[in-house]
């Protein structure tokens, strides 16, 4: 119930850190997926990228709007014990909560009304029509009034409340994968007055999923053709196929050197230390102090695959050990950083819980556009790190006061 | 509006609609096993034979049992028809379009849908509250019909809804026709009285209507007149006809000339059948001849309806 | 310079109606060291669907279309005249030091790194192959010696195995066709480091004995450097010259299905494949299998809207 509060100079730091890293991502994307300059000049081991089960050999070549591949990104900040930020992920493929971030400020306006006019809390309300306005930017078609659609997998997703939050506030069509169909390279809608051609996608639904036709032949979530589709430039998806390659936790960790290689700039925002378990010197390092570490399986999300080496017996943690030697690409360990706790009304009384951020990046032809705000993940239990919903947490409205 | 919206809404009104129809007939049909005094035999078979898929030797297994019948056509999860399966997918339509149902008509069917997951009817069976169970499952249904009524926007899919009742009503009130009549071998000349049709005009809440309608005259042409005639009977043929034709022409300025007309036509031949047919016109073709065209025409009409609308390409 | 008039055709029988079916098909000869395309008709059953084109990451030529409309039978009819040329094959073994720089190559091209990398195999899976290398050899003897290994430990032998056949299988079974024998070679080149690629065509060998006359033929390449691939044909232990007309290539049979799709419907069906190949003598072969029919997946569980509701 009680707001996370960000000063104005604060959130222009985080801000600027997450332009600068969502920018160099893009590029390295857009790179990825056509030349591969970063690799051929040693900064992003080829072999890194070649086993990255999301590096999408399907999308090699194909040239997206304004070459922009993140459209939508969840971005996990944390704070150490002397306030400084890191980023913890980037989040490029289909990152959720928003509907969250945007609820719990209706909460806490009604329930501070006048704290959040006295303190000048700057809004957040405009996600709806900032993104909109992005999906409109991205029509192949020069129509006036492009369809654009909402992908969802259905009623089954635990997403699937958030779907028809943002389908319904941005007056956008909430789809299935059975009600698009492709024919000859377009995407078409199934409306009682017949097919309407579809020129942008927000979808929800993962890359795997999206086109029987090229990945999983067994997804009934998906279009058959669709990705024919795309790569002919007749229909937007947002976010772009193949950026998994991207928030790969063990590409994460030369996001900083991306940085200073497509921008030629320091990074604003560091990383959290990560050790790469496929580097031997590393993995070492690692293995001697496993309880100070946070061991993570590359490609899970939502605190899964995930061993606080702090908690876990010893048993837990020798078993790591051989799952990791097994399969060395797919593991990365960081070490536990004291994060940052904030106040929390629970059980009647003031406690601290532990708390990570998540703001919402816009990407679009103009520009990035941060909602300043975001959703303030708690991990609930007392003492706990994990703050994922999945896991047990929580979450909170995040205020940033004005300047 | 997406075809599967429509699709979900046509069908939501359909299926409950259905159950509606299912509830009451069978309440009656249950009331009527418990009076032993009316001298005539009363067995299921004839309501087995229309509203289930069972076959012969099934049917006669418990054609005289009528806690059997009753759990099989409320509970059995694996007879298609059973209200069970028609609330729950029923239900499913509705799960799958929340966003374009109003909370209320939302939880008005997943309410329905819980009692009857969760309602124990061999329990209810053997403490006699076989009438309760049918009351309480058919007051869900009014209470949906009701919600749908004071809380749904007069949009494309409120017109899909009631096209989905609609038929669904025809087609029922051409059966139990066909089930009252078939017990007479369809003689419409018959001399049964007022006592033995009281069940049917219950069933379809048109009792009191025929006693203030109908003072003299063949009791069977009178039963034939209200259920499919008599236009301020809401369950009469006429009636849902020419209410599905007032629905189907809002869609007219939407659609192209060319997918409309073989609708327009296929609804304008049912309901002219209905609209020019007389007890004359209806014995000397046979009632059952008569009850099959409609049936014909309507399942026409819903196909078209659905290759127009659903089915996409 | 042989020229090849061949005709391939694929049908699919469906026992009730289908609709909304995807199809990709590689069926387009590559343009490479000299293959050469006189002319190509590719048609359909249903004469309104276009076919979209692409090239994949493998460089093949995908062709894609979309039927929407109710079907109960797909047709593809790919009409083709192909120049290959006389390939001179060189037998020089190389040296070892073609090791390294193969090493170094792979390192500079993620497509060559995930050619090398075997699929996984049991350990029983492995012992079956473990004596198939010696220490001195080149990457060329390598692959020449994989290759007889292959084509001497396995029979041919048709029908036993089909297009879902795990390699694990076809070990254990010790026999297969074609395609087999190429997913044999492939784990042998990849697990020694060679970067090597399936190889999906069709083999014109008039009359001289080769095996799969008359069919859709599958077989390995090997990348050596300065020769870079190699082709080379397990099921008939020779490299490959003038006999091979190569459509794609990929990790496996599956980067290369001839043709695939989707649909929607509940039907059941049958699939037929008619492959003929006319020689500048004159002389025609034929060969027309009726086949599992694997390839096309069900996507849909509806047969009939109408139907499915009301029942």
């Amino acid at each position: 119930m009680i707001p996370r509060v960000i000063t104005a100079a604060e959130w222009q730091h985080v801000e600027a850190g997450i332009r600068q890293r969502l920018k160099a991502l893009n590029m390295f994307l857009h790179d990825i997926y056509h030349e591969q300059a970063i690799l051929k000049d040693g900064i992003v081991p080829r072999d890194l990228i070649a086993t990255c089960p999301h590096f999408t050999r399907e999308v090699m070549g194909i040239d997206v709007p304004h070459q922009l591949y993140v459209h939508i990104a969840g971005v996990d900040l944390i704070r150490d014990g002397n306030g400084g930020f890191f980023i913890l992920e980037d989040n490029l493929r289909t990152p959720s909560g928003v509907s969250y971030m945007l609820e719990n400020r209706e909460v806490t306006k009604r329930l501070f009304p006048e704290m959040v006019a006295e303190s000048k809390v700057q809004g957040v309300s405009q996600y709806p029509i900032l993104l909109y306005n992005i999906l409109l930017s991205l029509t192949p078609r020069p129509v006036s009034k492009p369809t654009i659609v909402l992908l969802t997998p259905g009623i089954y997703n635990s997403a699937y409340y958030e779907h028809t939050f943002l389908a319904r506030s941005m007056g956008i069509e909430l789809v299935e994968g059975r009600d698009l169909v492709v024919d000859n390279a377009k995407v078409y809608m199934k409306t009682i007055r017949g097919l309407r051609q579809v020129d942008v996608i927000y979808r929800r639904v993962d890359d795997e999923f999206l086109d029987p036709l090229e990945f999983r032949p067994d997804s009934v979530l998906g279009v058959p053709g669709l990705v024919t589709a795309y790569r002919k430039g007749n229909v937007a998806i947002v976010n772009a196929i193949g950026n998994g390659v991207a928030d790969d936790k063990a590409v994460y960790a030369y996001v900083p050197d991306m940085i200073q290689y497509y921008l030629n700039e320091a990074p604003i925002l560091p990383n959290v230390p990560t050790y790469r378990m496929e580097n031997v010197d590393e993995r070492e390092l690692v293995f001697q102090n496993m309880e100070r570490m946070v061991v993570k399986k590359t490609n899970e999300s939502g605190g899964y695959g995930m061993i606080m080496g702090d908690k876990a017996t010893s048993e837990v943690l020798e078993a790591a050990k051989l799952d990791i030697l097994a399969d060395p690409r797919s593991y990365i360990a960081q070490p536990i950083i004291p994060i940052s706790t904030v106040p929390c009304y629970l059980d009647g009384q003031l406690q601290a819980r532990h708390v990570d951020l998540r703001p919402y990046a816009l990407c679009g032809p103009n520009g990035i556009e941060i909602v300043p705000g975001g959703l303030t993940r708690v991990a609930l239990r007392e003492g706990s790190l994990v703050v994922n919903s999945s896991q047990g947490g929580g979450s909170k409205d995040t205020w940033v006061l004005g300047a | 509006m997406l075809s599967r919206i429509a699709d979900s809404l046509f069908w939501l009104s359909r299926y409950v609609e259905r159950a509606d129809g299912l509830l009451r007939m069978l309440r009656v049909n249950f009331i009527t096993s418990l009076d032993k005094t009316s001298g005539t035999d009363f067995n299921w078979r004839p309501v087995l034979t229309i509203f289930t898929t069972l076959n012969n030797e099934e049917i006669d297994r418990i054609a005289n049992d009528a806690n059997a019948v009753l759990q099989f056509m409320i509970a059995d999860p694996k007879n298609e028809n059973s209200i069970r399966v028609i609330v729950t997918r029923a239900r499913e339509n509705a799960r799958g379009m929340q966003d374009h149902l109003t909370k209320e008509a939302w939880e008005s069917i997943n309410e329905f849908y819980h009692l009857v997951q969760s309602m124990d009817v061999a329990q209810a069976i053997r403490e006699d509250r076989q009438i309760t169970v049918l009351s309480d499952l058919i007051h869900r249904c009014a209470h949906f019909i009701g919600v749908l009524t004071v809380t749904m926007p007069r949009n494309h899919g409120w017109h899909f809804m009631n096209m989905g009742k609609y038929i669904e009503r025809t087609v029922q009130t051409a059966d139990l026709l066909d089930l009252k009549f078939r017990d007479l071998s369809y003689d419409l000349n018959n001399p049964a009285d007022v006592p033995y049709w009281r069940n049917l005009l219950l069933s379809v809440a048109g009792y009191e209507l025929y006693l203030k309608t109908y003072r003299t005259g063949v009791q069977s042409h009178n039963v034939i007149d209200l259920l499919v005639l008599n236009m301020q009977f809401p369950r009469s043929v006429l009636y849902s006809t020419s209410r599905l034709y007032d629905e189907l022409d809002t869609f007219k300025p939407e659609i192209p000339a060319a997918q409309f007309s073989p609708m327009e036509k296929a609804l304008g031949r049912l309901k002219s059948r209905v609209e020019f047919s007389d007890i004359s016109s209806i014995s000397t073709m046979g009632l059952p001849a008569f009850l099959s065209d409609i049936r014909n025409d309507t399942l026409r009409f819903s196909n078209l309806l659905s290759q127009v609308f659903f089915a996409y390409v | 310079m042989p020229v090849f008039q061949i005709q391939h055709t694929t049908q699919y029988d469906y026992d009730y109606p289908v609709w909304e079916s995807a199809n990709s098909i590689k069926l387009y000869p590559r343009t490479q060291e000299g293959q050469e395309i006189l002319s190509q008709q590719v048609q359909l059953s249903d004469k309104e669907a276009r076919i979209e084109t692409y090239k994949d990451y493998f460089g093949n030529t995908v062709g894609v279309f979309n039927i929407l409309a109710n079907h109960q039978t797909l047709i593809i009819d790919s009409v083709l005249t192909v120049r290959i040329p006389t390939r001179t094959v060189s037998t020089d073994p190389g040296d070892m030091s073609d090791w390294e720089r193969m090493g170094v190559a792979k390192q500079e091209q993620i497509l060559l790194l995930d050619l090398a990398r075997p699929e996984a195999l049991s350990e029983k899976g492995q012992t079956v192959l473990a004596d198939c290398f010696s220490g001195d050899q080149t990457p060329f003897e390598a692959v020449m010696s994989s290759m007889a290994y292959v084509f001497e430990r396995f029979q041919y032998i048709k029908g036993i195995t089909d297009v879902e056949t795990t390699l694990e299988e076809v070990l254990s079974l010790g026999s297969g066709v074609c395609q087999d024998f190429a997913h044999v070679q492939l784990y042998l080149l990849r697990s020694r480091g060679i970067p090597a690629r399936y190889v999906s065509g069709y083999i014109c060998p008039n009359k001289n004995g080769l095996r799969g006359e008359g069919a859709t033929h599958a077989w390995v390449e090997a990348w050596l450097p300065d020769r870079g691939w190699v082709g080379v044909d397990p099921t008939n232990n020779v490299l490959v010259s003038n006999t091979h007309v190569t459509l794609s290539v990929g990790r496996n049979f599956k980067d290369c299905t001839p043709v695939k799709g989707v649909f929607k419907g509940g039907a059941s069906h049958a699939l037929s494949v008619y492959v003929s190949v006319g020689y500048e003598d004159g002389y025609v072969s034929s060969e027309h299998n009726a086949l599992k029919a694997n390839k096309i997946i069900v996507s849909s569980e509806t047969t009939d809207h109408v139907q499915q509701q009301q029942q």
